[in-house]
């Protein structure tokens, strides 16, 4: 799966921008705001 | 012309942008819920009632659900902009699975799946062009089969139709071939992997290896069990991560005769052409290595990585319209077809040559 050409007014790219979501949502996780996130 | 000026405006602006994505996220995460009620349903009502019955996972509601609904409704194009962002959250979901493996466990499985992803896109390559020569194919059509079915399915042929200059009609083309394929390959692979009994390990790695697009390998992967969806998107994984490689090559081969652009510097065009989220993966799985987490918390990123996969799913179903694929014409199809078999049979004798030697 090759990144994306597309890109915004930033700059970031589809992958980047997944990047940067996942790695919030995990440091969300560590500093406790999102706790047991159930399944 | 106003028409399409005013898009333009509001494609770029982000706030009208955003709220656009709402009604299709939406339908997403209803597909998924629903999905995710009837698995529930259907187990609480076997186990209630002493039924034995096999368990259906999730991920096969969904693909179901939304296979119906996107052939047999016509979906509003206001949901659009939010379906297409499936493939958003498979890149979110693949990057926080990043917490389920330890550095030493990639180091070990990404070793082998790498060994094996070479022999696997080596054979795919030269598999696929001798297909496509002895169906009589256009070239460049041959080569962008070849690239989807060796490296990762839809996005490694829209990379390369820029890289080699291809028609419109040559890439989709082939982005209808390994579409359908991987439709198929969701029915058929979970179904041999149960009947000649292959591991979750070993089914894993051949769902990565062998199923051309990062959703459907993830999800045919899935469909066998969880740790099998877990290896499945690692081998795959190592897969995306070569597309660069195999890019440039047909590439500068192209333009050595004069029918693609000249590539000048070739770092930047690998740099450009690798998937950024195998570097959040990682970044994820060291951090997980290195205890910045503790237990509740990487159940909590594996649970988050669940519930990204679940819009992907949805996606997945809902994307898949077999009417459009019919129209896209046999040959191209018939070469997909065959390819793809004999290529799902060498990974398959790959991964039991592994699994012999390594014991996956």
């Amino acid at each position: 799966m090759a990144e994306r050409p597309v890109t915004n007014k930033i700059g970031l790219s589809l992958d980047w921008w997944a990047v940067l979501l996942a790695v919030a949502l995990a440091a969300l996780v560590r500093v406790g705001v999102l706790k047991q996130v159930s399944w | 012309m106003a028409t399409s000026i005013a898009l333009q405006r509001e494609k770029h602006n982000p706030l009208t942008y955003l709220v656009g994505l709402i009604p299709g996220l939406a339908l997403l995460a209803v597909i998924g819920l629903a999905a995710k009620w009837i698995e529930q349903s259907i187990n609480g009502y076997t186990k209630a009632h002493h039924i034995v019955f096999p368990n259906i996972e999730y991920v096969l509601w969904a693909i179901v659900i939304g296979l119906i609904l996107g052939n047999l409704l016509k979906i509003p194009a206001i949901f659009q902009t939010g379906i297409e962002t499936y493939e958003f959250w498979l890149k979110v979901g693949i990057v926080l699975l990043g917490s389920r493996f330890l550095v030493g466990d990639i180091w070990k499985l990404g070793g082998i799946s790498l060994l094996l992803v070479f022999v696997e896109i080596g054979g795919s390559l030269l598999l696929m062009t001798a297909l496509g020569r002895a169906f009589g194919l256009r070239p460049k059509l041959i080569n962008l089969l070849a690239i989807g079915s060796a490296v990762c399915g839809v996005s490694a042929i829209i990379a390369a139709k820029g890289a080699i200059d291809a028609d419109d009609e040559d890439a989709s083309f082939s982005i209808a071939a390994i579409l359908a394929l991987g439709a198929i390959s969701l029915l058929t692979f979970p179904l041999i992997g149960h009947l000649i009994h292959l591991s979750d390990h070993a089914y894993g790695v051949w769902a990565g290896l062998a199923v051309d697009n990062t959703a459907e390998a993830t999800a045919a992967g899935a469909l066998f069990s969880d740790t099998a969806g877990k290896i499945a998107v690692l081998t795959k994984t190592c897969r995306n991560a070569l597309i660069g490689f195999v890019v440039l090559g047909y590439a500068i081969y192209w333009a050595r005769k004069g029918q693609a652009a000249v590539v000048g510097n070739k770092a930047a065009f690998l740099w450009t052409k690798f998937p950024k989220f195998v570097l959040g993966f990682l970044a994820i799985s060291i951090a997980v290595s290195l205890g910045a987490f503790d237990a509740g918390q990487i159940k909590s990123l594996a649970n988050l990585s669940r519930w990204a996969f679940l819009l992907t799913f949805a996606g997945v179903g809902l994307r898949t319209n077999f009417r459009q694929l019919a129209r896209q014409g046999l040959k191209p199809f018939a070469v997909g077809v065959l390819g793809e078999v004999l290529i799902a049979v060498l990974t398959l004798g790959l991964v039991a040559g592994a699994d012999h030697v390594w014991g996956l």
